[in-house]
């Protein structure tokens, strides 16, 4: 009766609420501070050394706005061609069975996993000069797709894509098809189906898949540089000027990480309501 | 039992999952149908085939003389034309949409031969009470609204069956009680076949005419609605929400 005694003695809101929910093991503590540390530590390293007062010469260089400015509208029109095209490619998805839905799938979390590299060898070999279809655009067009920038937008969409359309899938399956089978009892067509119930019911996920496809894009590295290059101004990304100042003007590619880390941290925070409270509660 | 002019006739099978469910029933209007069964005995894929949410495989689905479902006769009417409404468990409202607007959308879906009418859309909101919160969106409705909502609903979309999917199932027993209010008048008020697929004995009772008992998708029991839950009452270990116990 003691041990009831001293609890209550203690008592008060914040240790009852606690004693209510009940408590982690220590090492579970532990180990996941060591993870969150992995996370953080990081982004407070690029912090400790940036040059705050020199901060917006560096982002003012003509070589850093030319970046800006390519990587600003290559994202863009990756992300809106990717919500163009991945929407209805998640609406398929989702109704879809056997063999050949499972294939797409695969298909589509393919570049997800492949490395960013070899997807820019994949896109070289198809739409380069010698390419599957790149060979016929050069002969019929004169136009060659690679160490352009429709080659950057290109290589954005083939790693960016797959987050939109599984964000995207995952919300139809599992808030969309109840409300479109109550639709279609109360005998609603199936476009009207498509366009008022199945595409607002998933409105949030489309968002969400939005942003991370647009922040994949704005990151992508690898694919780019393989199969659009690195020249200054015209296919050279932020995350690419980053990259080659790193050796020769460290500063400098601080400075484009600390904007790039700004830009992410504005974009998430803006949209956090999507993900949690609106996203469960809407439906 | 002669079936009248609009009865809905179901004579089929249907593959769902591991059940097989085989079953023969009519429903005439006025004469509403309780499906009782335990968890997993078929219920609710009889709703799905009757509402053609699924297809049958064999046999004969007909309301009136319209046959909906007939697979020897390569017939299929699909769920938007067969002017079926269901309630479901879990309401399924348009959450970013108001009140109105989601008996709008149903409304709406009638307009090969109608025009939205206001008044149509006024007296529901009045019947269902509804009225006060018509401009509010549906997702911030409590359980008892919701479900109210949802059979105004099924009712604006002028359906000529309607079937209930567990309506009270999600509720609360001061919500429940609401609806059931409001579902006594529809059902009494509503001119076609209706089906009530429930667990609760007495809500069978108090709806429906005729029952059957579903279990492993066969019919155990069928017939009168109190001898059929005088059976289930005197079969031994059942419990009162027409589980078997255990």
């Amino acid at each position: 009766m003691a041990g009831e005694h001293l609890m209550s003695a203690q008592r008060n809101e914040r240790t009852a609420a606690k004693l209510a929910t009940g408590a982690r093991p220590v090492f579970v503590k532990i180990l996941a501070a060591i993870g969150l540390l992995f996370l953080v530590a990081p982004i407070l390293g690029i912090l400790s050394r940036v040059h705050w007062l020199s901060l917006w010469s560096q982002l003012a260089d003509p070589a850093v706005r030319d970046a800006l400015i390519l990587s600003a509208w290559t994202s863009a029109a990756t992300t809106i061609i990717a919500v163009v095209v991945g929407v209805p490619l998640a609406l398929l998805l989702a109704r879809g069975h056997g063999w050949t839905a499972g294939f797409a799938r695969a298909f589509v979390v393919l570049p997800l996993v492949l490395p960013p590299v070899v997807s820019g060898v994949a896109l070289l070999a198809l739409l380069g000069r010698t390419g599957l279809i790149g060979s016929r655009i050069d002969t019929w067009f004169g136009f060659t797709i690679p160490f352009t920038q429709v080659a950057v937008v290109v290589a954005q969409l083939f790693v960016a894509l797959p987050f939109l359309v599984i964000t995207v899938e995952g919300a139809l399956r599992t808030k969309g098809r109840h409300l479109e089978q109550a639709a279609r009892t109360l005998g609603a067509s199936e476009s009207r189906i498509m366009w008022s119930v199945t595409i607002p019911a998933v409105r949030t996920a489309i968002i969400a898949g939005a942003a991370l496809c647009w922040a994949r894009a704005l990151g992508e590295f690898g694919a780019t540089v393989t199969f659009a290059g690195s020249f200054p101004g015209v296919t050279q990304t932020l995350p690419i000027e980053v990259y080659y100042s790193l050796v020769t003007q460290p500063d400098r590619a601080i400075a484009i990480s600390v904007l790039m880390i700004a830009i992410c941290v504005v974009v998430l925070v803006s949209l956090r309501r999507s993900w949690s409270g609106r996203f469960l509660r809407d439906t | 039992m002669i079936p009248s002019e609009n009865s809905l006739s179901a004579t089929f099978q249907m593959q769902r999952g591991s059940l097989f469910l085989g079953v023969n029933f009519t429903v005439a209007p006025g004469k509403p149908l309780a499906v009782l069964g335990p968890n997993g005995s078929g219920k609710s894929s009889l709703l799905h085939a009757l509402s053609g949410l699924v297809a049958i495989r064999a046999g004969r689905i007909a309301l009136a003389s319209t046959t909906l479902d007939a697979p020897s006769e390569r017939c299929f009417v699909p769920p938007a034309q067969r002017r079926t409404s269901m309630v479901f468990q879990d309401y399924r409202l348009f959450g970013w949409l108001t009140v109105r607007a989601n008996l709008e959308f149903a409304v709406r879906t009638q307009t090969r031969t109608t025009t939205v009418d206001a008044t149509d859309i006024a007296e529901l909101l009045t019947r269902f009470e509804l009225d006060q919160i018509a401009e509010q969106r549906a997702s911030v409705l409590s359980g008892g609204q919701s479900q109210r909502l949802a059979i105004a609903r099924a009712l604006a979309a002028r359906p000529e069956m309607l079937l209930l999917d567990e309506p009270f199932s999600a509720l609360d027993r001061v919500a429940g009680s609401s609806v059931r209010a409001a579902l006594g008048e529809t059902i009494s008020d509503f001119q076609g076949p209706v089906v009530l697929v429930t667990h609760d004995l007495a809500d069978a009772q108090r709806f429906c005419d005729q029952a059957i008992l579903l279990d492993r998708g066969r019919i155990q029991m069928a017939g009168p609605v109190d001898e059929v839950v005088k059976g289930i009452e005197s079969a031994g270990p059942l419990e009162r929400d027409g589980t078997p116990a255990g």
